[in-house]
């Protein structure tokens, strides 16, 4: 899996202590680094990567910290989770348990600040995204689009189907470490009636974390 | 009594910035701050400040303040803005002390889009995520991560203006020509004629602009198989190109990532030139190395810290620390 390579090199560079790097930022199958070229050029920089990986990227590594996200489906509303029931030929309990028998990786965060986009979809739920991306999708939200899944940490737009909502908060702002997640990071996602949601609201984020580090 | 500066009618898109902020794009946040760099290390040193010192930037126009401390140091940089005290004119790129109770007013420049106010000592906003930069789209920095909102106070670290004599610039002269950009990453995705075609003809910027990315319109670019890719980390400066055909130039506030090919990217010294083009503004583009590129930046660095220097500001770091 080629984002487990781009996981591999951010760890790397971050190991490896070169000079002159801002910061990286791992996608799908890239690794966005930024640097000082009045510390390292370009020519130097792509050379010490290049050794990075050619002296053989650590893929396989201990399991990262892993999650179990309790999600009431077909809420706030279930016109999602049946439109991907129709459109992908299931019923709305298949997709439900495909859905949350199924362990997902964060690829990486980003689009906004806290959002872990993730890998590990099952073909049979791979849909196109809208043609049109709908406003004001709200933060908790458990949506998959493309090949993808996501949680949304925050009200923004989306092209992306809702197949229910967790009580989980993503990014939140005023805590210490605003992020819960974060890349490589494994996610379960287990169904809960929407009363067991609103009982697990209070609860902090971390509280689902059955992995750590 | 806390020194403030008042909002008393502020225009709609007036934001804390200042250099952006730096390490946290793997968690989804912009890097944001000052869409012309230069004009905000300008500001900050005729006031003495460090070059990358927050500031108040402002679209167009600031509108009306009031000084609410014993005295305090402005200066309004960006462009020739009509900056009024009290109701007389004074100068841009210049120092001016007000006192307590008096008022200012910037109103809008026809040779710029963004203008920056620094106010000597700095102003006093909680940092967010390393920088008290705004990115109101996400509501990070400045003031609750919004605009400056009518009434809203600004605290200001020093409560008296600096004991100095005022100071005085001329606005520096902005290179002119085409906006240098270093093709790629995914220039492979255009077919020759469109990416040769690209580099001589004229875009427009168009009245889609604003501090996430600017809209233009011209020659129509074509792409060579579809225009998603899988989506990878984007920069201000990246030029992505939809399947409109029609570039689309990121700017400080853009996301972290995006799915549109990008044909190049502007150089970190020709960005802030290009942010001060208006809707109509004819652009074009040119490309250089690498190793160009890096030199441009080098010498833009050096420039921008010799300007800073000759107005006694502290000096400018390349690399801030944290």
């Amino acid at each position: 899996m080629v984002n487990a390579s781009v996981q591999a090199l951010d760890r790397a560079i971050a190991a490896s202590n070169l000079p002159g790097i801002v910061e990286t930022a791992p996608s799908f199958r890239s690794l966005l680094i930024i640097y000082e070229p009045e510390t390292i050029d370009s020519e130097s920089l792509v050379d010490a990567v290049r050794r990075m990986i050619a002296g053989g990227l650590r893929t396989r590594v201990a399991a990262g910290r892993s999650w179990t996200v309790p999600v009431a489906y077909g809420s706030p509303t279930d016109a999602d989770l049946l439109e991907v029931a129709a459109t992908t030929g299931m019923s709305r309990d298949e997709v439900v348990a495909i859905h949350s028998s199924t362990e997902f990786q964060v690829y990486f965060m980003g689009f906004v600040p806290g959002l872990p986009v993730l890998g590990g979809l099952p073909p049979a739920l791979h849909l196109p995204r809208r043609p049109d991306p709908r406003p004001g999708i709200a933060a908790g939200c458990v949506m998959i689009g493309g090949m993808q899944g996501l949680i949304v940490p925050m009200t923004m737009p989306s092209g992306w189907y809702i197949l229910g909502q967790t009580s989980l908060r993503a990014y939140r702002p005023d805590e210490e470490d605003p992020f819960l997640f974060r890349s490589g990071d494994r996610i379960r996602f287990r169904p809960v009636t929407v009363r067991e949601l609103d009982e697990l609201s209070g609860w902090p984020g971390e509280r689902f974390l059955d992995v750590e580090d | 009594m806390p020194a403030l500066l008042r909002a008393i009618a502020p225009t709609p898109f007036v934001t804390v910035q200042d250099a952006g902020r730096r390490g946290w794009r793997r968690f989804g946040v912009s890097s944001s701050g000052a869409m012309d760099r230069m004009s905000l290390a300008i500001a900050n040193a005729l006031v003495g400040n460090r070059p990358t010192e927050a500031a108040l930037e402002f679209a167009h126009a600031a509108g009306e303040w009031q000084v609410d401390a014993a005295s305090c140091r402005i200066a309004v940089t960006g462009g020739s803005f009509g900056v009024t005290v009290d109701g007389f004119a004074r100068s841009t790129y210049s120092s001016i002390t007000l006192t307590r109770g008096q008022r200012f007013h910037v109103a809008g420049a026809t040779d710029a889009v963004w203008g920056y106010l620094a106010v000597a000592g700095g102003l006093d906003v909680p940092q967010q995520f390393g920088s008290p930069s705004t990115h109101v789209h996400t509501a990070i920095g400045g003031l609750g991560g919004q605009a400056i909102q009518p009434g809203a106070v600004l605290k200001l670290r020093a409560d008296l203006a600096p004991a100095e004599a005022e100071k005085s610039i001329d606005a520096p002269l902005v290179q002119s020509g085409p906006y240098r950009m270093v093709p790629g990453p995914q220039d492979d995705y255009f077919d020759a004629a469109s990416l040769a075609g690209f580099l001589t003809a004229e875009y427009r910027v168009t009245q889609a602009m604003d501090r996430m990315a600017y809209y233009l319109d011209g020659p129509r670019l074509t792409h060579r198989d579809g225009y998603n890719i899988i989506t990878d980390g984007v920069v201000p400066g990246c030029v992505q190109v939809p399947g409109t055909g029609m570039p689309i130039v990121l700017m400080r506030d853009a996301p972290t990532v995006g799915g549109y090919p990008k044909i190049g990217v502007i150089i970190e010294a020709d960005l802030g030139r290009f942010a001060q083009q208006r809707p109509g503004s004819a652009i074009s583009f040119q490309a250089v190395t690498q190793t160009e590129a890096q030199a441009i930046r080098q010498r833009f660095l050096a420039r921008m810290q010799i300007i800073a220097e000759d107005l006694g500001s502290p000096r400018l770091q390349l690399s801030r620390p944290g």
